[in-house]
């Protein structure tokens, strides 16, 4: 591995001083002078015709500025993937679930804003309404979407090998069925915006979004505007998880207020309005019957999936595609069958989550494989080793697995957790278990059909020398991007950290397709890669130029500029330099040849250096010529060890201990990709202990709030031992790939693993709740 | 004959198939999705699917992320 600098170290992230002292700006801390608030009117009903909508009372109050409807302004159907374009802003004849957009309001503030939505009549009739899988499959159900029948929003089967020649050569064969419930992802800050036009009929959106790019192309889309006149400005976000990932209702209400008003409109959900425009993990359930032989070689996997969606498609087609594909690896599966189906219902949309489609199928999987392996007689450990792919292998649907470093992940966690010692061996109330699982590096398509770059990136160096711009349109979401690409930078321009100065989150920097499916740092890793050392070769070409020396006999490093062959005399040029500074004081003395001099001589030479990066996945050459390069460019993994507590009397369960190694390809940042672990670990418990959306009846939300939506707290979490595991990634800048998500794959089924082992019960249904394991305990006593 | 893909109008000749489509528009994808006037086609039945006018075919890549 070659040394470097500034990545693989552990540096303080260049957003602290912000955030740590207040200075960081959200969109709540933002206002405009004459803004004006906006308020969504949202259906009381899961299914309904709209008779009628009278909006003349809130019009005529003092202080509405607009009212907004479907019936008032030209409503262009959007989406995420083009081919499932089933929204509108508002529902123009019907609503399709509770929190479904019916109009808007802006006013000159927020209470006569609330004001006038009571004064808005909608004339509702009521429809039969479908919330559950089975209901909304039948024949005679209501259908939600005219196109879509027996409401099947999208389906996904694929075959590749031969499962039903390839279960006849096996010893072993077992079903399971296994569902896991609609979740919240909870960020901690709510979507929110500020629309604003200027006097030429330029659209600045300031939005909480993973994803400007999209929300400036979906912007476009629906209010009849160039792209160019599209702005959207992200400022700090207070996380997203893959909810903030496409244009919501607020962004799309603003900019309509916007412009019907002259004024700047700011619109925010609060909690409530979260969890009802929803777009978070779906309820998924897994049926899996799996094959192998009796030495333990997995031969054969068929999986059928229904997914429950909601109303709308959002990332749906993905979603149900991930929750197959993703179980191509890591281990050796020469045959595997897939049939899913996304369903509508009439409940709010569900879209991606943090391990989008893969969480559930994941947890699903290894908990069946634990059994398979209790069956064969063999150690779980042993069993996924025998059966792991290595680096080079490409899986029966050719996911390429560039790099690998499972098997180092999974005999780490083993060590570190003393698996050896502890297995088999703990009291009855004790337990131990292990999981696999990995995750994407970025998609090979944008979610637009499109040949565009995926990600471009500018640097630009001041003229003075001293400080290196990078301009990236990427997502800074709170994980840790910006830091990650200002060390990227750093490195490949050969400068220290601090002479970093980044900008991100802006449509006006060029392309980014944002923060989601863990791609950043590998996608806009490349591009600014690609931008430093462009702008470095045009530093070092100057130089060449100046000293009379080949430019491949320089090289520069931590701020300054290395002879290869030997000295070179370059006191004509730092003589130069320092002339040009009379009366500073830190100009250089007897110290090497300075990053700063050579970059204001390149500068002096040729005008403001620029150097422009850019990235999209590379085509495949094999199978399919011309194809994008299949699922990812590259994909992480992860092995994690949980060790767990279970009250025989009650069924709590308390989680000890999780050991957690996860490879990332090289890790630029390593304290960013303990932290993502460790992030990933605490989401997993949530959503194995904890986390159900619930509704009535009637299709209202029962804990659309923080208080009754259990997720973990910090009492909740369980010392973590994260190791970091380096494969050295090819496809990767600098070697690194994801860890964003693939590292929350193994916790639920590593946590239902050691529960099992704990009590001696398999649990097929998440959350582990008390009462559900109470339950499963009084069950088996009676058995 | 004109046919409908992936929402704008295209000139295809008489008697193609699915899998010609496939090639012709260069859709090739492991994990291509087709649906076929808004059904879900299996992929063995793309040689055998020969399109008419005013049809509507759909080329999805689902490994679009989120």
């Amino acid at each position: 591995m070659a040394s470097y600098n500034v990545i693989n170290t552990r540096a303080r992230r260049i957003d602290t001083p912000a955030k740590a002292t207040g200075r960081a700006k959200f969109i709540d801390d933002m206002n405009r002078p004459g803004q004006l608030y906006g308020v969504l009117l949202q259906s009381p009903h899961a299914h309904a015709k709209i008779r009628a909508i009278d909006i003349s009372a809130a019009e005529s109050l003092a202080g509405v500025k607009a009212v907004i409807t479907a019936r008032n302004t030209e409503m262009i159907p959007y989406g995420v993937s083009p081919a499932r374009y089933d929204e509108t802003v508002f529902c123009r004849d019907r609503v399709r679930h509770v929190g479904d957009t019916v109009a808007a309001v802006a006013a000159v503030d927020l209470e006569t804003a609330q004001e006038a939505l009571a004064l808005i009549k909608v004339d509702y009739e009521q429809l039969p309404a479908v919330f559950s899988i089975e209901d909304a499959l039948n024949e005679d159900a209501p259908q939600l979407h005219e196109k879509f029948t027996r409401n099947i929003c999208a389906e996904v089967h694929q075959e590749f090998g031969n499962v039903e020649d390839a279960f006849k050569q096996c010893d072993l064969i077992r079903t399971d069925v296994f569902k896991n419930k609609r979740q919240d992802a909870a960020f901690l800050e709510p979507q929110g915006c500020i629309a604003e036009f200027d006097l030429s009929g330029r659209l600045t959106l300031h939005s909480s979004t993973q994803v400007p790019h999209y929300v400036q192309r979906t912007l476009a889309m629906v209010l009849g505007m160039p792209v160019g006149n599209v702005r959207v400005v992200k400022p700090y976000v207070g996380g997203g998880f893959g909810i903030k990932a496409a244009a919501n209702k607020l962004e799309l209400s603003a900019s309509i207020l916007a412009r019907k008003t002259g004024k700047p409109v700011k619109m925010n959900f609060n909690r409530e309005q979260v969890f009802l425009f929803g777009r978070a993990r779906h309820h998924f359930v897994h049926k899996m019957t799996t094959g192998v032989r009796k030495d333990g070689t997995l031969m054969a996997l068929e999986h059928e999936c229904h997914l429950e969606g909601g109303a709308y498609a959002s990332f749906g087609i993905a979603t149900v595609y991930y929750a197959g594909s993703l179980l191509g690896g890591p281990y050796r599966l020469p045959n595997m069958k897939y049939d899913g189906y996304r369903i509508y219902t009439n409940r709010p949309a569900c879209g991606a989550q943090r391990g989008h489609g893969g969480v559930a199928a994941r947890a699903a999987w290894e908990q069946q494989l634990d059994q398979i392996a209790e069956e064969l007689g063999m150690d779980p450990v042993d069993f996924r080793l025998k059966n792991m792919m290595q680096t080079g292998d490409v899986t029966c649907n050719e996911l390429n697995m560039s790099s690998l470093g499972m098997k180092e992940c999974i005999e780490a966690v083993r060590d570190g957790a003393r698996w050896n010692a502890k297995k088999g061996k703990l009291p009855q109330g004790k337990g131990i278990g292990m999981a696999c699982g990995f995750f994407v590096s970025g998609a090979g398509y944008p979610i637009y059909r499109s040949d565009t770059y995926h990600c471009t990136a500018t640097v630009q160096l001041t003229e003075d020398g001293g400080t290196v711009n990078v301009y990236t349109a990427s997502a800074e979401i709170g994980q840790g991007s910006d830091t990650a690409f200002a060390m990227i930078a750093a490195e490949a321009m050969g400068v220290p950290l601090e002479m970093i100065r980044l900008q991100s989150g802006d449509t006006d920097f060029g392309v980014d397709l944002g923060a989601y499916s863990s791609r950043q740092t590998l996608m806009t890793g490349h591009a600014v890669k690609a931008a430093a050392e462009e702008a470095r070769a045009q530093v070092l070409a100057v130089l060449a130029e100046e000293l009379k020396i080949p430019a491949d006999d320089m090289n520069i490093k931590n701020g300054y500029i290395e002879f290869t062959n030997g000295p070179v005399e370059f006191m004509a040029l730092r003589a130069r330099y320092i002339k040009e500074h009379r009366g500073w004081i830190d100009n250089p003395d007897d110290e090497p040849l300075t990053f700063r001099e050579a970059s204001r001589i390149a500068y002096l030479a040729r005008g403001t250096i620029v150097g422009t990066g850019k990235y999209k996945p590379p085509v495949l050459g094999g199978k399919f010529k011309g194809a994008a390069v299949g699922t990812s460019p590259a994909y992480g993994c992860s092995a994690q060890i949980v060790e767990v507590s279970v009250d025989m009397q009650t069924g709590h369960i308390t989680v000890e201990r999780v050991t957690d190694a996860h490879d990332c390809g090289y890790a630029i940042n390593r304290t960013s990709v303990e932290g993502q672990m460790e992030g990933s670990v605490f989401m997993g418990l949530g959503e194995a202990l904890f986390e159900e959306v619930k509704f009535d009846d009637h299709g209202r939300i029962l804990n659309a709030d923080l208080a009754e939506y259990k997720m973990p707290t910090a009492l909740d979490m369980p010392p973590v031992d994260t190791i970091i595991i380096e494969s050295n990634e090819p496809n990767g800048p600098f070697g690194a790939k994801e860890v964003g998500e693939g590292a929350i794959m193994p916790t639920i089924p590593a946590v239902l693993n050691a529960v099992y082992d704990a009590i001696g019960v398999r649990i097929n249904e998440l959350p582990l709740t008390c009462e559900r394991v109470f339950f499963a305990l009084k069950n088996k006593d009676k058995k | 004959m004109e046919i409908e893909i992936n929402g704008f109008r295209e000139t295809v000749p008489e008697g193609a198939t699915i899998t010609d489509l496939i090639e012709r528009f260069e859709e090739q994808d492991i994990d291509l999705i087709v649906e076929y006037n808004g059904r879900f086609l299996y992929a063995h039945k793309w040689p055998v699917t020969v399109v008419c006018a005013h049809d509507s075919i759909e080329f999805i890549h689902p490994n679009f992320g989120g």
